[in-house]
């Protein structure tokens, strides 16, 4: 398995694509962070408390995209390529291929979002000193869970779609459904009379985005009540901690599942 | 190694796609030390069968035994002995043509040390020691034929499968390409390949079968094969070419009926027919002598290319 996963780690640090995207991503974080003292009328670095806000937004499109696009693409990539079919020749077996490339390209995520989370840590820890950095932790734990995630669901994408194009197209369609149209529909909902503050939380367990949306403000206001009765029904119910815990349970389940669907479809898989 | 068992056996092999029969029921046997060679057109089911054999498509049913080991649950110790080298280029092509190699070892878990002196010794076999510092990219298309070649052995394979090695060389690739696989039968390592080309299969294989539409329509040895369904040669007759269609059948027939017992089979090819005979001089005579209308003949050997016609001719997809 470690041959995979070193070759797909090299082949992401010479991936000119990933590389690019990587450096776009680093850009945007300090440049959000730079941006979020804008608003107290003066640009510079403010606190973290202040910049994990302004990099949630961020954070929440970014990643997702990046890492349904990355899963998306590797299989199907390499299935059409005919690599796949080489690599399935060699004496590993196929969940030693299954898990190396998901390791690989989660590794490789998450050095990106590292980089790029860890550029601005280091530049607010020195500019405006380290409070409130736990919730900039949880922001980045945040942002590995939910990269996780989406990296499942992509993966469990590419071994299902007949051909790269299809498995781009599928993953984008995705991420448009996470990042937009899941919260329009639960806006939609709560518009249409449907306040079951319960089922409106649950409801947020169903998207992986959402999950990850809600779990960053709970660290940032932990009686959760920027999300209306659905958050203060959730602290409620469960306590800080155990929404929390809850939250990032449903991310791990939306890594584990996918990844396993993925998985059991993987080992029968033929290569054309 | 006649006495030694074969190292590969299938046996009712099947393998169905989503709504498609690629290999319909195969029986085989490949004896070691051997170059066994599968020839078809395309869609004949060679490269499924091929993929079965090394893990990328997992059989639908029937039995396949390879260095005695059961396929369905053994596969990854027969990897441990088998190179593929296949039909595309999927060299990496940021790697340099040593790194490609040695990167590969990984998957043989060689050391480091190992990998490298490996790597020295099929450059040099190949004829590539001289580019190994150089990116694939500037290779040309016979040298990243090698260097796929030279990346299947680097774990010592017992059998190195290829799926139409030559495919797109030009004859002195071809001829190079040639020269190293039958060096390295001669070194013990059974080939077992798919080819396009007849001239390559009568030239490297000992043993091979014909598929088409998913089953194995003939095989033997080519010469056996040759001697079996063709004969020893070939006349080429072409026949009138102009005006109606009944006066070419009849011409046709006429030369059949003339040609007699003197002919072991025949070919329409066009407009053409092709004789095949002991002696296609005699018959090329009596032919003429009795009047029917030849407008060109040519006498040949028979070739491995007229028994892959005759069996698979009618039903040539390319």
């Amino acid at each position: 398995m470690t041959a995979i996963l070193a070759r797909e780690i090299g082949e992401s640090l010479r991936s000119r694509w990933f590389l690019l995207v990587t450096g776009v991503f680093c850009t945007l974080a300090l440049g959000v962070s730079y941006l979020s003292w804008s608003g107290a009328d003066a640009l510079g670095f403010a606190g973290f408390s202040r910049t994990v806000a302004s990099l949630l937004n961020l954070m929440l499109l970014f990643v997702p995209l990046l890492a349904l696009l990355v899963g998306a693409l590797g299989i199907s990539g390499e299935r059409e390529d005919g690599t796949l079919g080489y690599v399935l020749a060699q004496p590993i077996g196929r969940g030693a291929v299954y898990l190396g490339k998901l390791l690989g390209q989660g590794a490789s995520l998450g050095g990106a979002v590292a980089l790029g989370l860890g550029l601005v840590g280091l530049v607010i820890g020195r500019q405006a000193g380290a409070e409130g950095a736990g919730a900039f932790a949880v922001l980045a734990v945040d942002a590995l869970l939910l990269g996780a995630a989406s990296l499942a669901i992509g993966v469990f994408v590419s071994v299902c779609a007949g051909s790269r194009l299809a498995a781009l197209v599928f993953a984008l369609v995705l991420w448009v459904l996470f990042a937009f149209v899941l919260d329009f529909v639960t806006v939609g909902l709560v518009i249409a009379g449907w306040t079951n503050p319960g089922g409106l939380f649950l409801a947020s367990l169903a998207n992986p985005v959402a999950c990850a949306k809600v779990l960053c403000l709970l660290a940032l206001n932990s009686k959760l009540e920027v999300l209306g009765p659905a958050g203060i029904h959730a602290v409620k119910t469960f306590g800080s901690a155990g929404a929390a815990a809850l939250l990032a349970g449903a991310l791990c389940a939306w890594t584990v599942l996918p990844a396993w669907i993925g998985w059991r479809r993987f080992r029968r898989m033929d290569v054309r | 190694m006649p006495d030694s068992p074969p190292i590969v056996v299938a046996h009712g092999l099947r393998k169905a796609y989503a709504g498609f029969e690629a290999v319909r029921g195969v029986d085989f046997q490949c004896p070691p030390g051997e170059c066994f060679g599968f020839l078809g057109p395309n869609g004949a089911g060679k490269t499924s069968t091929m993929k079965t054999l090394y893990g990328a498509c997992v059989p639908t049913s029937g039995e396949l035994r390879i260095f005695g080991l059961e396929a369905r649950t053994q596969m990854r110790a027969i990897k441990r002995r088998l190179g593929v080298v296949p039909q595309e280029d999927n060299l990496d092509t940021d790697l340099t043509v040593r790194e490609n190699l040695t990167v590969f070892a990984r998957y043989f878990r060689l050391p480091a040390a190992e990998a490298a002196r490996r790597a020295d010794e099929l450059l040099e076999f190949f004829q590539l020691a001289e580019k190994a510092g150089v990116t694939v990219e500037k290779l040309s298309g016979g040298m990243k034929r090698r260097l796929l070649t030279a990346r299947a052995l680097i774990g010592r394979p017992e059998l190195l499968i290829l799926d139409e090695p030559t495919t797109g060389l030009d004859p002195q690739a071809r001829h190079l390409l040639w020269e190293k696989l039958r060096e390295l039968r001669r070194q013990g390592v059974s080939l077992l390949l798919t080819t396009h080309y007849m001239d390559e299969a009568e030239r490297l294989c000992d043993r091979l079968v014909i598929m088409d539409g998913g089953r194995i329509i003939e095989e033997g040895n080519p010469r056996e094969l040759i001697a079996r369904r063709i004969g020893r040669q070939v006349l080429e007759l072409d026949l009138p070419d102009e005006g109606r269609e009944e006066r070419r059948v009849e011409a046709r027939t006429k030369a059949l009926a003339q040609a007699g017992e003197g002919v072991t089979g025949h070919q329409v090819v066009g407009s053409g027919l092709l004789l095949f005979t002991p002696d296609a001089e005699a018959l090329l005579h009596r032919l003429r002598s009795a009047g029917v209308p030849i407008e060109g003949a040519r006498l040949r050997s028979a070739t491995l290319e007229d028994v892959f016609l005759q069996v698979a001719g009618r039903r040539l997809i390319d």
